[in-house]
C-alpha cells in the first residue's frame, strides 16, 4: 500500500514536471498589456532592447474586454507570469495598497530618472499613488486620451457643405463645441455619402468592462461633472449629479439615440474602428492610441481621416484620460532585469522611436520638442487633450465603482431606464455605499 | 408542435410515406442549424474589410488574411519604415505588408490551443483513469453504504460551480495551482470523473468476471490497462457522450 | 497495439512480471481494503474540489472578506449578507431573468428536441448521418458560440437580420437582438435553444428506443389508433427520460455564464443579468468575497432544492 501511494506520487510529480515549462538558456522576461495596436508596436520596439541586452522579451496581450478581469486576477493570486505590466490607470491605488507593484522611488533615484521629465498629467495619473504624493508605482509608458476622428474627405464635399451651410447657417468644420458635434453627427444621419447609407457617430456603450462609462465621460466632464467636492473629498452630492452634469449625460443619450449606426448598444473602441473603417460613420469617438494606425489605413486614412479634440461644453473642456504605465510586478523573480528594461525605455531616444512607431510618449524630450506638433496630424491635439485630462477614481475599490456606473448609465441611455438625473442619484448611492464599506466615509 | 396522426409507430415499420416526410422534416432541420457553423467557416476566409462590409458578402475573393491574423501579431507602419525592412519570407508577410502591417511575431493563438488540448485530454485521461478503478471498486467488491457513496457521487454534478469556485480559487491560490495546467485538469477531472464511475460502473458490472479468481492482482491491473485504453480513445473521441451514460444509468436504475 | 496477442497471455506476461513480494502483499489484503483503495482517490478528489469548499463557501457567507485584500482584518457580520442579498431589488431582478431564461429555453428544446427525436425515430434511411449532423452544434464550446453567434446578431453586418429580413421583408438592421431590451432575452433563449435541443432531442430518443415493441403490437391488436397509441404509449413511457432532459437542462440553464456573458454581458442595461453574472461580478470583479459566497449559497439551495423536488417526482412517474 505504502509503495503504492509513493508509487502515485511520483507519478503526479513527474506529470507535474513534464508540465512546468523548460526555462530557456537566456534570460527572458514577459512583459503583459492588453492586445491593441500600440502593444504590437512595443513588440518591434523591444527587438532594439534584445539586441543591445541580450535579454528575450515574452509578451502576454490580453484583449481590451478580458484586460482587466485577467490582469487583477493575476495579480490577485500572486501570480508570476508578468514580471512587466502595463496596467491600466485605475488599478493604481490598488495594486500599490495590496504590495502587487514594486514601488519605484528609489530606483529612479538611483537610475537619475525624474518624474519632472514626464507630462504632469500622465505622472499623476499612471504613477502616483495616493494621489498628489511623490510616490511612484509606474513609469509613464503610453500617453492616452480620448479624441475624436472625422471623415475630412466627406467634410470636404461642397454638397455637403451647402447644405450643411443652409441647415445649421455655420460652415461644415469640425466642432468647436458638444451642441455643434451633436449637429454635425444629426447632419450625417442617414445621408447618401457616396451612393451609401452613413451614420452620424460612433460612441462607446460597451456594457461588459468600461466602454459607456469612459464614453460618457466626455460629456460630463465639459459640463460641469466633477467627482467629489475638490475641498471635501468623497462628498459627491452636487457634483456628481449637478445640473450641468444631468444635461451631460442627457446629450449623450440624446446622440446614442439619434445618431448612432444600428446596433450600437454595446460598442466600444474595436466596434468603433470597425464602423468608420468601413466607412459607415461620419464622426467616431476614440482613444488617441489608435490615430497612428487610423492614419496609415489604406482605406480611411491619410487625406480622408481628420481629427479633433473632445469639444467644449457649457463648463468648459475635459477629457476622459485613458493610458497606462510601466509597473513592475511585485511577484515576478526577474525584478532587477524588469527594473533594467524600465531603465532603456525611460531613456528619450528609446522614447522618440516610441513615438514614432505608433506608441504615445509621455516625456517631454519628445512632447516639448519644437517640431513635435508637425510629426503627425494628431500630435498637437494629443498635446492639448493630454492638458484638460480627468479620470477615472483610481482608489483600491474602483471596480466596484466603475460597475456601480455601467449598470447605470447603461440603464439610462441603452435601456431606457429612468431619467438623467435618477441615474446620476443612483450613481452617487452606489459609490456612497462603496465608500461607507472602505471607511472613507 | 404535435405527432402527425397519419404516422405509424409500430412494430410493422412505418409507412414509406412517413419515412418521407419524417426524412425532409430532419433535413430541413440539419440544414437551418448548419447555418451559422457555414457562415462562420466563410467569414474565416474572408478579408477583414469583406467581413465587415454590409450588406453582408455572400461571394467574395478568398483571403488567408484570417488565419494570418490568428497566429501572428502585426503593427501597422508607415511605408518609409516598410521599406527598410528585408522583403516578405511568405504568403502571410506579403498580405499583411500590402496592408502596410509588419508582422511582429507569433500570436499566443497555437499556445493557448495547446492548452486547451493538454487540459482536455490530461483532465479525461485522469477522469477515465479515477472513474474505472472506483467503477471496478464499486462494481466487483462488496463496499458499505455503496449506494450512498454512489449516489453522493453523482450529487456533486448538481453542485453548481458557482458555490464552490470562491474557495477552489483561495485554495489555488495558496497552492500555487491557479493559473497551472494542472489545476485546471484537476479541476476538469473532479468535475467529469461522476460521470465516468456511473459510466464506467455499468460497463464493468457486463463483463464476466475471467483471470480474477484468486486476486490475482497484476492481472487485474493488466486486465484493467487493457480496457483503459479503447476507453480512453472513445471518452476523448466522445466526451460529451458520457452524459448520454449517465441518463441511461440514472433511468435504468 | 499488439492486437494479435490474447489478454490471457498479457496477464501472464504481467504477472510473471510482479515482484512477489508486492503480489504477496496485496494478496493479504481483504476485499473490503482493496475496495478502498480503488474508491478512495476519487472520493478523495470530489471531497477536496466539491465538498470542502462548499463547507468554506458557507464560512465565508457570514464573514466580509475580501479575497483581493488579504491584510485587511476579517469580520464575522452573521447573517448580513444573506439579509442584503434578499433584499436587493437587483438580485431579485436577476433571479427573474434567469428564471425567464430557464423556463423558455427547456420549453423551447423539448418541444423541439422531442419532435425531432421522434421524427428520427421513424428509422429512415440514413436517419443515423442525420442524427450526427444535428449533434454538432452542443459539441462546440459554449464560448465560442457566444462570440460568433454575437457575429451573426450584428444588424448591419450579421446573418441573422439579413434571413430574418428576406422571410418577413422588413429592414434587415430595423431590429437590434442583442440591442434591444425586448429581444436581448431572446437573442439568449435562441442561441441555447439552437445549442442544446440536440442534447433533449438524445435523451428523447434514447425515451423511445426503450419502449417494447409488444406493447405497440398489443395496442394493434386492440385497435387502438396511432393517435391513441402516441398518447397513451410513446409520451407516458418516454416521459421518464423527458423529464430528466429538463432536469439536466434546468440544472445547467441555472448556471449559465460563459454565452451569455459573450453575448450580451448582461445589458443592454442589466436586462439580461442572469444570477451568474450578477455573481461573477460580485466575486470576482468588485471581490465582495463573502458577499458572493452568501449569493452563491443562496443559490446552490435553490437549484439543489428544486432539483430535489423535480426528482421526487420523476420518481413517482417512473414507478406508474
Amino acid at each position: 500500500m505504502k509503495k503504492l501511494i509513493a508509487g502515485a506520487t511520483a507519478l503526479a510529480a513527474s506529470a507535474m514536471v513534464a508540465m512546468t515549462p523548460v526555462s530557456a538558456n537566456a534570460k527572458t522576461i514577459t512583459l503583459c498589456w492588453a492586445a491593441w495596436d500600440p502593444a504590437n508596436a512595443l513588440v518591434e520596439l523591444s527587438k532594439d532592447y534584445t539586441a543591445k541586452s541580450g535579454v528575450d522579451m515574452k509578451f502576454e496581450f490580453v484583449p481590451w474586454p478580458n484586460f482587466a478581469d485577467r490582469m487583477l486576477n493575476e495579480l490577485n493570486s500572486k501570480g508570476k507570469l508578468c514580471d512587466l505590466l502595463i496596467g491600466d490607470s485605475q488599478w493604481i491605488g490598488g495594486s500599490a495598497e495590496n504590495g502587487h507593484y514594486v514601488k519605484l522611488n528609489d530606483f529612479f533615484a538611483k537610475e537619475g530618472i525624474k518624474m519632472d521629465d514626464f507630462m504632469p498629467a500622465t505622472v499623476t495619473g499612471y504613477s502616483e499613488w495616493p494621489k498628489g504624493t511623490p510616490n511612484y508605482w509606474a513609469l509613464p509608458a503610453m500617453g492616452d486620451a480620448l479624441g475624436w476622428t472625422y471623415r475630412k474627405d466627406w467634410f470636404a464635399k461642397p454638397e455637403l457643405r451647402d447644405a450643411f451651410k443652409k441647415q445649421y447657417n455655420r460652415d461644415l468644420e469640425p466642432p468647436k463645441t458638444l451642441d455643434e458635434l451633436v449637429d454635425i453627427a444629426k447632419f450625417f444621419q442617414g445621408r447618401e455619402v457616396d451612393g451609401k447609407k452613413v451614420y452620424g457617430a460612433a460612441i462607446f456603450t460597451e456594457r461588459g468592462s468600461e466602454g459607456i462609462t469612459m464614453g460618457v465621460s466626455n460629456f460630463l466632464y465639459p459640463n460641469g461633472f466633477k467627482y467629489q467636492d475638490p475641498k471635501k473629498p468623497y462628498a459627491m452630492e452636487g457634483f456628481v449629479n449637478s445640473d450641468g452634469a444631468v444635461k451631460g449625460l442627457e446629450a449623450y443619450k440624446a446622440l446614442y439615440k439619434c445618431c448612432t449606426p444600428p446596433g450600437y448598444t454595446d460598442a466600444y473602441m474595436g466596434e468603433g474602428l470597425d464602423a468608420f473603417k468601413s466607412g459607415q460613420v461620419a464622426l467616431q469617438m476614440n482613444w488617441f492610441a489608435f490615430f497612428p494606425g487610423l492614419y496609415k489605413d489604406e482605406k480611411v486614412g491619410g487625406d480622408k481621416i481628420g481629427f479633433f479634440v473632445n469639444p467644449k461644453g457649457a463648463a468648459g473642456s475635459g477629457s476622459q484620460l485613458g493610458g497606462q504605465g510601466l509597473s513592475v510586478v511585485a511577484y515576478s523573480p526577474n525584478q532587477a532585469e524588469a527594473l533594467a528594461y524600465i531603465k532603456w525605455f525611460a531613456n528619450p531616444e528609446v522614447q522618440k522611436k516610441w513615438w514614432s512607431m505608433g506608441g504615445y510618449s509621455a516625456h517631454k524630450a519628445v512632447l516639448n520638442d519644437p517640431g513635435f506638433a508637425k510629426t503627425a496630424p494628431f500630435a498637437a491635439d494629443f498635446l492639448v487633450a493630454m492638458g484638460q485630462v480627468m479620470d477615472f477614481w483610481a482608489d483600491p475599490s474602483y471596480a466596484q465603482l466603475l460597475l456601480a456606473e455601467q449598470k447605470r448609465i447603461h440603464d439610462y441611455v441603452v435601456a431606457d431606464k429612468g431619467t438623467a438625473k435618477e441615474a446620476l442619484d443612483g450613481m452617487i448611492k452606489d459609490w456612497t455605499k462603496v465608500f461607507k464599506d472602505d471607511g472613507k466615509l | 408542435m404535435s405527432a402527425s396522426s397519419s404516422s405509424a409507430h409500430s412494430v410493422v415499420e412505418p409507412s414509406a410515406l412517413t419515412k418521407r416526410i419524417a426524412l425532409g422534416a430532419v433535413i430541413l432541420y440539419a440544414l437551418i442549424t448548419m447555418i451559422p457553423l457555414f457562415w462562420i467557416v466563410i467569414t474565416s476566409m474572408k478579408s477583414p474589410p469583406d467581413s465587415i462590409s454590409y450588406p453582408p458578402k455572400i461571394f467574395f475573393q478568398p483571403s488567408i488574411e484570417g488565419y494570418c491574423n490568428l497566429f501572428t501579431n502585426q503593427t501597422r507602419q508607415t511605408p518609409e519604415y516598410l521599406e527598410t525592412l528585408p522583403p516578405p519570407q511568405n504568403r502571410c508577410e506579403e498580405v499583411t505588408r500590402q496592408r502596410n502591417m509588419v508582422i511582429v511575431g507569433p500570436s499566443n493563438f497555437l499556445k493557448r490551443f495547446a492548452n486547451s488540448l493538454i487540459i482536455a485530454f490530461g483532465s479525461t485521461a485522469l477522469s477515465v483513469l479515477l472513474g474505472t478503478i472506483a467503477a471496478y471498486g464499486f462494481s466487483r467488491f462488496k463496499v458499505p453504504l455503496k449506494d450512498d457513496l454512489l449516489f453522493f457521487i453523482l450529487s456533486t454534478r448538481m453542485m453548481p460551480p458557482i458555490a464552490v469556485a470562491i474557495p477552489i480559487y483561495l485554495m489555488y491560490r495558496e497552492l500555487g495551482l491557479s493559473d497551472t495546467k494542472l489545476g485546471m485538469i484537476l479541476l476538469y477531472t473532479a468535475v467529469n470523473v461522476s460521470l465516468a464511475v456511473w459510466l464506467l460502473k455499468g460497463f464493468i458490472d457486463e463483463i464476466p468476471r475471467i483471470g480474477e479468481g484468486g486476486m490475482d492482482w497484476p492481472a487485474v491491473g493488466a486486465g484493467t490497462t487493457l480496457f483503459l485504453i479503447p476507453i480512453l480513445i472513445f471518452t476523448v473521441l466522445l466526451r460529451k457522450h458520457l452524459l448520454r451514460g449517465i441518463t441511461f444509468g440514472a433511468v435504468r436504475k | 497495439m499488439t492486437g494479435q496477442k490474447t489478454p490471457d497471455k498479457l496477464v501472464e506476461r504481467a504477472a510473471q512480471a510482479t515482484p512477489q513480494a508486492i503480489a504477496k502483499r496485496v494478496r493479504g489484503l481483504s476485499d473490503r481494503a482493496i475496495a478502498w483503495i480503488f474508491i478512495t482517490p476519487t472520493m478523495l478528489l470530489l471531497l477536496a474540489i466539491n465538498i470542502f469548499p462548499l463547507i468554506w463557501t458557507i464560512q465565508l457567507s457570514f464573514t466580509n472578506f475580501r479575497a483581493n485584500r488579504t491584510n485587511a482584518a476579517v469580520k464575522n457580520v452573521g447573517i448580513d449578507n444573506y439579509t442584503s442579498i434578499l433584499s436587493d431589488p437587483d438580485i431579485w431582478a436577476a433571479m427573474q431573468s434567469t428564471a425567464h431564461f430557464v423556463f423558455w429555453t427547456i420549453v423551447l428544446q423539448t418541444l423541439i428536441g422531442f419532435t425531432l427525436a421522434w421524427l428520427l425515430d421513424r428509422k429512415f434511411r440514413g436517419h443515423g448521418f442525420w442524427t450526427t449532423i444535428i449533434l454538432i452544434p452542443m459539441m462546440l464550446s459554449p464560448a465560442v458560440v457566444g462570440n460568433f453567434w454575437r457575429f451573426l446578431y450584428q444588424p448591419q453586418i450579421g446573418l441573422f437580420n439579413y434571413i430574418i429580413a428576406f422571410f418577413t421583408g422588413v429592414e434587415p438592421s430595423s431590429f437590434e437582438m442583442i440591442g434591444s431590451v425586448q429581444l436581448a432575452p431572446w437573442s439568449i433563449i435562441i442561441v441555447d435553444t439552437w445549442m442544446w435541443t440536440p442534447y433533449v432531442m438524445l435523451i428523447c430518443l434514447a425515451g423511445l428506443r426503450s419502449i417494447p415493441d409488444y406493447i405497440y403490437e398489443a395496442a394493434e391488436v386492440d385497435r387502438a389508433s396511432h393517435w391513441r397509441q402516441f398518447w397513451s404509449i410513446t409520451i407516458p413511457m418516454a416521459l421518464p427520460f423527458i423529464m430528466l432532459a429538463v432536469l439536466f437542462r434546468g440544472i445547467e440553464n441555472f448556471k449559465m455564464f460563459d454565452m451569455v456573458n459573450l453575448l450580451t454581458s448582461g445589458g443592454p442595461g442589466s436586462t439580461t443579468e442572469v444570477a451568474s453574472i450578477t455573481l461573477k461580478r460580485e466575486a470576482f470583479e468588485k471581490w465582495r468575497t463573502g458577499f458572493s459566497s452568501a449569493f452563491a449559497i443562496i443559490l446552490f439551495v435553490t437549484v439543489f432544492g428544486l432539483a430535489n423536488i423535480y426528482v421526487k417526482a420523476l420518481n413517482q412517474v417512473k414507478s406508474r
